[in-house]
């Protein structure tokens, strides 16, 4: 008898759990046990034959233990590169200035994509989708910048692809990113197409006024505001995203609070936790303790009850076991302001020394040429192979975690530093123990 | 728990939705693309990068709010 690949033992506080998320190929088992079953793993583990054979039994019907190891369960990585979404950083220009800005606003000049860039990126993917059995293609857009700075050329794309899906006779979709300081024009465009958005919001007024200001230092709370009213009044599909800081995690839950009653409608709250980066060297702006921000996330939702399954964190995907933590990993076409290709959207400047590792490839005169080697080594980027997160129960849950924020030293296959693997295995383990009978 | 506490005291099934069978992963694209529509969120920030832009002036010429801030100064 063996223990089945990717069980995972799990002490706390004097309790102990099994943890097998492949036990078969429908659902995942979490267990809380005795300290004897550790005992009984022990023992197979040395080559002695445990003694209690009912045990044996309850574990072997339930995949824990198996009689051979191979041909079990595991997950398979597609690594064919064949995008049918494209997300398209439109400029680097922002009308917000927020303390913990990633790109470190105001030390390079603004960059703002072409046209023909643009299109570019959509014949490529419309004509992946064309040949695919998949009904329709995805247009993104996010930063650098705020995209709707760049509305003019936003509407031009959004037209051009509902062109290009018709040609096709497939559909498309449309997401947005967007900082929420939007005029009423650019709302009911937002509406007349169906635009999902991806709203970054801090919480209640002093939080987000902290966080992120105007770009001469006045509030954004009222015209954000305006913009969630607008949402939750014309149903329109959207999710929030809330960066926490070391200044907010004790809010935590009196920001959600503020969400729920503010934008019921939402299908999400994201809270993300602050790595330090980019501005936040100016304004003195430092990462998270991530134990507290555990803690209070755990306390949060707890108190929410069932209507805690909105509240998300990248870390800790109870119900999701992947092999990557995104797409980073040689699967996103994300096109730069000045026609990278990279995989990752916070590295989208050809000057950051990251870009070494996620630009895979350019625009040329007629459509994109890649490094295959890149794309390759990009693929590559999987929780197997990365040695540090071998036999911790959460690898397929965050995967091995950010790619560009948790590799040591810009390598992306050791994530042995990462401050977030406290906060990823805390809370989902609350999630597991929250699903026992 | 307690000392007696033996075997399996209790456990629960976790659905998995990278099955194939579950067109649920079709939607969890990345963990990285902040649009949480039907999918899962992730950690990526949105806004960067002072300096604004001037290719773009607004034309609309009766925002309010917004717009009007990318191109104040």
């Amino acid at each position: 008898m063996n223990i089945a690949p990717n069980v995972f033992r799990i002490s706390e506080d004097g309790s102990h759990y099994v943890y097998a998320p492949l036990a078969s190929k429908d659902y995942g088992r979490f267990l809380q046990v005795g300290p004897d079953v550790f005992d009984l793993f022990d023992d197979i583990e040395k080559g002695n034959s445990p003694k209690d054979k009912t045990l044996l039994r309850q574990l072997s019907r339930r995949n824990i233990l198996v009689k051979s190891i191979e041909n079990q369960e595991s997950l398979e990585q597609k690594l064919d590169f064949c995008p049918s979404a494209t997300t398209l950083l439109l400029t680097t220009s922002c009308n917000l200035r927020c303390v913990y800005c990633y790109s470190d606003a105001g030390e390079v000049p603004p960059k703002n994509m072409d046209f023909e860039t643009a299109k570019k990126a959509i014949d490529f993917i419309s004509s992946n989708t064309a040949k695919s059995e998949k009904e329709y293609f995805d247009v993104c857009f996010h930063g650098g910048g705020e995209p709707f700075v760049a509305w003019p050329l936003m509407s031009k794309i959004v037209s051009y692809s509902q062109s290009k899906a018709d040609e096709i006779r497939k559909d498309v979709k449309f997401t947005s990113a967007t900082n929420g300081v939007l005029n009423k024009k650019q709302l009911e465009w937002i509406l007349s197409n169906k635009i999902n958005l991806s709203l970054s919001f801090d919480g209640p007024r002093h939080i987000h006024d902290k966080q992120r200001p105007m770009k001469d230092g006045s509030s954004s709370y009222d015209l954000v505001l305006e913009t969630v009213k607008f949402l939750e009044s014309n149903d329109l599909t959207y999710g929030i995203r809330a960066t926490i800081t070391n200044d907010s995690v004790n809010r935590l839950q009196d920001i959600i609070s503020f969400f729920y009653e503010t934008a019921p409608s939402a299908i999400g709250y994201s809270l993300e936790p602050l790595n330090q980066c980019g501005r936040c060297f100016k304004t003195n702006t430092s990462s998270v303790d991530m134990e507290m921000f555990a803690k209070e996330f755990i306390n949060a939702r707890a108190s929410l009850g069932k209507d805690g399954e909105k509240l998300h964190y990248s870390g800790a995907r109870p119900n999701t076991l992947v092999l990557n933590f995104c797409g980073a990993s040689g699967k996103n076409f994300f096109i730069t302001p000045d026609g990278y290709v990279t995989s990752c959207l916070e590295v989208s400047d050809i000057s950051d020394p990251k870009s070494l590792t996620f630009f895979y490839g350019k625009e040329t005169e007629t459509g994109f040429v890649f490094d295959e080697s890149k794309l390759s080594k990009l693929s590559s980027i999987c929780v197997e192979n990365i040695p540090n997160c071998h036999g911790c129960f959460a690898k397929y849950s965050c995967a091995g975690d950010c790619p560009s924020r948790s590799s040591n030293n810009g390598n992306v296959f050791d994530t042995s530093e990462n401050p977030r693997c406290v906060a990823n295995k805390k809370i989902l383990l609350d999630y597991l123990k929250g699903g026992l009978n | 728990m307690t000392k007696y506490d033996k075997g399996i005291i209790s456990e629960s099934k976790i659905k998995r939705t990278d099955n194939k069978k579950n067109k649920t992963l079709d939607k969890v694209v990345c963990g990285c693309d902040t649009v949480t529509m039907d999918r899962v969120v992730c950690g990526c920030d949105t806004v960067a990068r002072d300096n604004y832009v001037t290719s773009y002036v607004p034309s609309c010429g009766d925002c309010t709010h917004g717009e009007c801030m990318c191109y104040r100064d």
